[in-house]
């Protein structure tokens, strides 16, 4: 399984600082706190939690958007935590993302083949016809036509726009795409358009997506792995079916039967949580979960649980699985 | 026949624009009673926000937008109602709650004054009677602190509170008919679960009839009763939820169906797409609407343009090819 290991990371934090008079840093926002994990080539690790969990923070500490505060990023045995931008361009081409908004994320003032080009041009490729061959190359990929490259962002529907994002993050040919819920505006017609392509490119490429979501749904249908999040932390991961059948973690019981079934007459066992998400401002000592927690001891309320093997590949942190 | 508490028929809407007259939706018909849940179900564009604001006659009528067809609300034809008489309505019997509640609650009022507002605007009662009544709503939709929350703006509040408070303000006139546009979108699944759970209790409880707007097929299977399915501005099947969910008739609701991905399934199945895309309002498709993008389309489809006909099943399907299709599981 080694040689498959593309990146891993150790106990990742990335904290925002928040800033009171004159600018002095009065607190942190702990958005992820003491994450650990690893990808592999050819495999699709889904990332699911709730808004404001951590988890498009960590997705876009893993490539380096963001510098973490502590902890360590390893790129196939390249220590990257702490390198400058000159020094992480040459690996930006091993590693991409697509955003969930591609309208935003596409610059409504170029069109699509400038857009793409830019990439490759920042990366120094080929001459200007190489790299207008490649782009028209990934264009058919991803669906899309070569007349495409002279209409605008808004010129394209939704579903277009985000193969234009995929073809971006194609072009460089990476190992690992960080997908930050790539379907999540997306209307259900096109939505499995788009999840059809995506599973299609990894097998051609073996390609690894760490796919960041809050759809359930999406995620079993997407994933080989799942790491659940709560605020800031891992609390749970495990190889997919084993996570969606043998839930451990109260969290993950909480989030898996709040997902709604589209089958009329299926009423399941709801576990409705009391309380409102505390603040990463100051999150609660002992198991971050513990002021919502069904199962919540004395012992959840002082000593914040190790994040350990119950059973194969599957890992929680709770003192009561 | 017992009157319906809302019957729509023939709804047709337009919107004057540059290049000449869109219409957004078609002969639309259907009915909710008193008490029941209905959906309304389609992807971007379908026309199913462009129905509920009809319903309510929320577009300019001198300048954007013109109706037609009958609105009936208690037998009376919304439509053809003096501007005076609909602002009492507004709000009033009808109420709606709308997707995004941080740009629908206005932020430099306090929480409990826009629920006061609609209070004395209808029902005309003093302040501190209206006060009252206020927290009576806010603790109604399960908010706790009723009184502390009240004096609270919209920003201190979570989403899902807020859509909490977005709802107090709707029942608080205790409205005959609540039209909820996708209330639940942006918000997260556990929060979800929990704001369709008071919509369910509240329309037992209060007797109201509900229009779900989503696009959710997963949401309405567990809270409605009846569901009309639209593609373009034309509701193409209506049926009860059973009978849609085990035996969808049309081609669009069987493709929708089958393309969403279930928790309980995994990857082993292939995933359906429904190929193409909506079309522009602008470029409606000759003949079937769908038919450019359906997989059971005959020549004749393109010709000619299916009614919406009532099955011996209980589904109402607008398809050339619904006897055959329904026999196809």
């Amino acid at each position: 399984m080694d040689e498959k290991l593309i990146l891993k990371a150790e106990d990742i934090h990335t904290w925002f600082p928040v800033r009171g008079i004159a600018g002095r840093t009065i607190n942190h926002v702990r958005a992820v706190d003491g994450v650990s994990l690893s990808l592999y080539r050819g495999e699709t690790y889904g990332l699911v939690g709730e808004t404001g969990c951590g988890k498009s923070t960590l997705g876009r500490t893993l490539i380096r958007l963001l510098e973490p505060n502590k902890g360590r990023i390893l790129l196939d045995g390249t220590d990257i935590t702490h390198m400058s931008a000159r020094q992480l361009l040459p690996l930006r081409r091993r590693m991409q993302m697509v955003f969930q908004d591609p309208y935003s994320s596409l610059d409504g003032r170029m069109h699509i083949g400038d857009i793409l080009t830019e990439t490759l041009q920042i990366q120094k490729r080929g001459n200007r016809k190489e790299n207008m061959d490649q782009v028209l190359r990934i264009l058919s990929d991803v669906g899309l036509l070569p007349e495409h490259i002279y209409r605008y962002p808004h010129e394209l529907s939704g579903g277009q726009r985000q193969r234009v994002g995929l073809a971006r993050a194609l072009l460089t040919e990476p190992e690992l795409i960080i997908c930050d819920e790539p379907v999540s505006a997306l209307d259900v017609s096109v939505r499995s358009q788009i999840i059809r392509l995506l599973l299609d490119l990894q097998r051609e490429r073996d390609l690894c997506y760490l796919f960041i979501s809050h759809d359930m749904s999406v995620v079993r249908y997407m994933a080989d792995r799942v790491g659940v999040m709560y605020l800031g932390h891992l609390v749970e991961e495990a190889p997919a079916d084993e996570l969606f059948e043998h839930p451990l973690h109260p969290y993950t019981q909480v989030l898996l039967s709040a997902v709604p079934v589209p089958e009329p007459g299926t009423h399941r066992m709801r576990i409705v949580l009391d309380g409102e998400l505390p603040s990463p401002l100051s999150p609660p000592p002992g198991c971050p979960f513990h002021t919502r927690c069904p199962r919540a001891t004395a012992q959840c309320r002082e000593i914040a649980p190790e994040f350990k093997e119950t059973a194969d590949g599957h890992l929680v942190a709770c003192h009561q699985p | 026949m017992a009157e319906h508490l809302l019957e729509l028929n023939n709804l047709t809407t337009g919107f004057h624009t540059e290049r000449g007259d869109a219409i957004a939706v078609q002969g639309v018909s259907f009915h909710v009673d008193a008490g029941e849940i209905i959906a309304l179900v389609g992807e971007s564009g379908c026309g199913k926000s462009v129905t509920s604001q009809s319903i309510m006659r929320l577009y300019d009528e001198k300048r954007t937008a013109w109706y037609e067809g009958e609105v009936l609300f208690e037998g009376r034809n919304l439509l053809a109602l003096p501007e005076k008489e609909m602002r009492q309505i507004r709000g009033g019997q009808i109420a709606m709650v709308f997707q995004d509640s941080l740009s629908s609650l206005n932020p430099v009022f306090t929480c409990g004054d826009q629920i006061m507002e609609s209070i004395r605007i209808h029902q005309h009662l003093p302040k501190n009677e209206a006060r009252k009544n206020a927290v009576e709503m806010l603790r109604l939709v399960g908010i706790p602190d009723p009184e502390e929350r009240f004096s609270q703006y919209p920003h201190e509040l979570s989403g899902g509170m807020r859509q909490r408070v977005m709802i107090a303000c709707a029942l608080s006139c205790h409205p005959k008919l609540l039209i909820a546009d996708e209330p639940t979108t942006a918000l997260d699944v556990t929060i979800q679960a929990q704001i369709m759970e008071l919509i369910v209790k509240l329309n037992k409880e209060l007797n109201m009839g509900v229009i779900l707007i989503t696009h959710d097929l997963s949401v309405v299977a567990e809270t409605c009763s009846r569901v009309a399915v639209m593609y373009l501005g034309q509701v193409v099947e209506e049926a009860d939820v059973a009978a849609l969910y085990s035996h969808p008739c049309h081609p669009y609701t069987k493709g929708l169906l089958k393309s969403i991905p279930r928790v309980s399934g995994g990857r082993r199945e292939e995933l359906y797409i429904i190929e193409g895309t909506v079309p522009l309002l602008s470029q409606i498709p000759k003949g079937c609407r769908f038919c450019p993008r359906c997989p059971y389309a005959i020549p004749a489809c393109s010709e000619q343009s299916p009614e919406l006909i009532a099955m011996p099943s209980g589904h109402k399907v607008r398809c050339l090819r619904a006897a055959e299709l329904q026999e196809e599981v």
